[in-house]
């Protein structure tokens, strides 16, 4: 470590039930207005997790500004409606649209990433994403499309190549992060969320059936039918976050202990892989028991536990960085890309 | 005088201290580097901008040169005016949280079961003719891609045309209205309309009541009164309205929470859909009673093409189907019928 350099923990201050506070009133506000709040809502729920997390006493900051955010949802809505119309009238339009849509995901995709990205700072730095159009193509729609000719073999590559991609093209005050990842601990991830994957399928599948076989014993089908139907569902959300957990516990701290800013930052990430099982299976039953309204609580928990198993190490560098981004216009991007459903999220 | 504690932190740079504010009755503003006591800033209340207030943050102060100065204590309010408190106050007054938690699900409720069909009944009759027959015969050519040609002799569709005929006579519809035509199905007895009045019949239910034409009549006269309702408009104002304001209301949330409003939202489509068939029912037993025929017509037509369908006593699956349960719909003809006779 370079002399003077601070190692410093992540400290998140944002209870689950805070934070539940500030989220429920914002989605009924939201509602309430037939979506015109939405945006707002969404800047100071950001806002409020951004705020209660702090590094060396500093906290995080969110620049957006709600405006841009409604201007660039109308704009989507426009297209949106523009789309209903011709093709309820000419349903060969959908085949153009979809081409159109499939050219404009990279475009979608960067503009989420950069939106995001830029209107985060620490210490009035803010963050910027340099990735291009071709790369995002490339890295994006490409490389998944060349796995699935392999069966998905190349998946984990094609998934480490992604990271490194965002990774590598995002800036800090000028300075750009540094990610050297290994393509086998992707690997072996993907390999521990497939077999959990799989295991937990069995016994889903088999408790639904037999679910199934014991209420049906009322001469009841459609019931016996419907209940295994139920609980397979459920038990398939809880199989997916539990796959997904294994899988992300693997490779974050793979990814924080190899990312760096060189001669300013460098990361530790030492998630469980016990613990944040027991995390998500928690998160994922407070879910489905509260039909999704503890949404906002399984946030908390989830972003408390991953500062709490994180550390930055910082040199003295930090006291002297300037913000170099100057152009935070990226607002359309952004709300086209949650309207259609191509948000990336990175933490 | 006060003086508050906090940070002092220099626009577009990282650079920042810790300092201490002094501000005076009159709003005059004085920051302190804490380090050296050297005065690092000048303004007053009036020129500075507040940041957002949330609940347990820091209200951060910006000066004119974008410099900003954040409190070590959350709880250090800068003026005490109503507005930059009072969304922080509803983000963590559990009185406020609690009512949020209450009127949400009544609130989307309003709006999908009440809000959303009546915008579209609404406007349903706005559409002009052009662009309802232009749906239609588009729906038509799509349709036609999955229907073969009819394979019902002239002599098959000359028998339930006529009968058609004749019973629209006796009404006050117009036959110019409607326009009947005979499609394959591969094996379902059904029938459906489109929007610029095209009534589709399958060779399987002609050929299924083919002893009993006025059965086929009563069940046209259900399709006409889809036409009628204008409900192929509606259903598509209805379904864009959804989808619009579930992104719009719902976008921002993520996983389970869409899912499960999700599963809400389509059991109240499925309402809509069965008020819609109530309708055209009812429609079709008025222009049978009008036209002189027994409105039980359309119960027996019911029975006979879809009596052989599961019909459990089971309440809860109605919630999940498009139509109304066969036996209370044939119930419903049976009961016209009789007030008819009254």
């Amino acid at each position: 470590m370079t002399e003077g350099s601070k190692q410093l923990p992540i400290k998140f201050s944002a209870t689950p039930w805070g934070y539940s506070k500030v989220w429920l009133v914002n989605v009924l506000l939201t509602i309430v207005t037939l979506g015109i709040y939405g945006p707002w809502a969404k800047v100071r729920n950001t806002l409020y997790l951004y705020g209660h997390t702090s590094i060396d006493d500093h906290r995080l900051q969110f620049l957006a500004k709600p405006v841009k955010i409604l201007i660039g949802r109308l704009i989507a809505l426009g297209i949106f409606l523009v789309y209903i119309a011709i093709t309820s009238f000419a349903p060969e339009a959908g085949i153009l649209f979809a081409f159109v849509f499939v050219f404009a995901m990279p475009w979608l995709i960067n503009q989420g990433l950069r939106f995001n990205l830029v209107n985060t700072a620490y210490r009035n730095v803010r963050f910027d994403f340099k990735g291009s159009y071709w790369e995002t193509f490339l890295y994006f729609m490409l490389l998944p499309l060349a796995s699935l000719f392999t069966l998905y073999l190349l998946m984990p590559w094609v998934l480490k190549e992604m990271d490194k991609y965002i990774h590598e093209n995002i800036e800090y005050g000028g300075k750009r992060l540094e990610l050297n990842t290994r393509g086998a601990t992707y690997y072996k991830a993907a390999f521990a969320a497939a077999v959990v994957y799989i295991l937990f399928m069995i016994v889903a599948f088999s408790s639904g059936l037999m679910a199934g076989l014991m209420s049906q014993t009322n001469e009841s089908l459609p019931l016996a039918a419907a209940t295994m139907m139920f609980v397979f569902y459920v038990a398939m959300f809880v199989v997916f976050y539990l796959s997904q957990a294994i899988y992300v516990s693997i490779t974050r701290n793979h990814v924080m202990n190899n990312l760096e800013v060189e001669d300013l930052a460098s990361f530790e990430s030492n998630i469980k892989i016990s613990s944040y099982l027991t995390l998500t299976l928690t998160n994922v039953l407070l879910l489905v028991v509260t039909l999704g309204l503890a949404f906002p609580a399984t946030q908390a928990r989830k972003f408390k536990y991953l500062a709490d198993h994180t550390q930055i190490n910082l040199t003295p560098e930090i006291d002297n960085m300037v913000n170099k981004v100057t152009d935070a216009d990226a607002s359309i991007g952004e709300e086209a890309a949650s309207l259609f459903d191509t948000d990336i999220s990175i933490i | 005088m006060k003086r508050i504690e906090g940070k002092y932190y220099f626009a577009e740079r990282s650079e920042s201290c810790s300092a201490t504010l002094v501000l005076t009755e009159q709003g005059s503003i004085q920051i302190f580097n804490d380090a050296d006591g050297a005065l690092i800033q000048t303004s007053t209340l009036q020129e500075c901008q507040q940041g957002p207030a949330l609940p347990d943050l820091p209200i951060e102060l910006f000066f004119t040169n974008q410099d900003r100065f954040t409190p070590n204590d959350v709880a250090v309010k800068w003026d005490h005016s109503f507005f930059s408190t009072f969304l922080q106050q509803l983000e963590s007054k559990f009185i406020y949280v609690l009512i949020a938690i209450l009127v949400l699900p009544v609130t989307m409720w309003l709006i999908f079961s009440q809000g959303v069909p009546a915008a579209a009944h609404a406007t349903a009759p706005l559409v002009p003719t052009a662009v309802t027959d232009e749906l239609g015969e588009t729906t038509l050519k799509v349709m036609d891609y999955i229907l073969d040609p009819s394979e019902l002799t002239q002599e098959q569709q000359d028998r339930v045309l006529n009968h058609w005929r004749d019973t629209l006579a006796k009404t006050d519809l117009s036959e110019t209205d409607y326009q009947v035509l005979f499609r394959n199905a591969g094996g379902t007895p059904n029938a459906f309309a489109l929007a610029d009045g095209t009534l589709v019949l399958f060779d399987e239910l002609v050929v299924l009541l083919e002893e009993k034409p006025e059965l086929i009549t009563a069940i046209l006269l259900h399709e006409a009164g889809h036409i009628e309702h204008r409900h192929n408009i509606e259903l598509l104002i209805q379904s864009s309205i959804i989808s619009v304001v579930y992104a719009l209301l719902l976008g921002d949330m993520e996983g389970f929470a869409e899912i499960i409003l999700g599963v809400g939202v389509s059991v109240g489509e499925s309402a809509f859909s069965r008020r819609m068939e109530d309708e055209a029912d009812v429609f079709a037993l008025q222009q049978l009673r009008h036209a002189g025929l027994s409105p039980s017509l359309f119960g027996e037509a019911l029975e006979e093409a879809f009596g052989d369908e599961e019909r459990s006593g089971h309440h809860w699956e109605e919630y999940f189907s498009s139509h109304p349960d066969t036996q209370s719909r044939i119930n419903q003809a049976n009961s016209f019928e009789k007030e008819g006779a009254e």
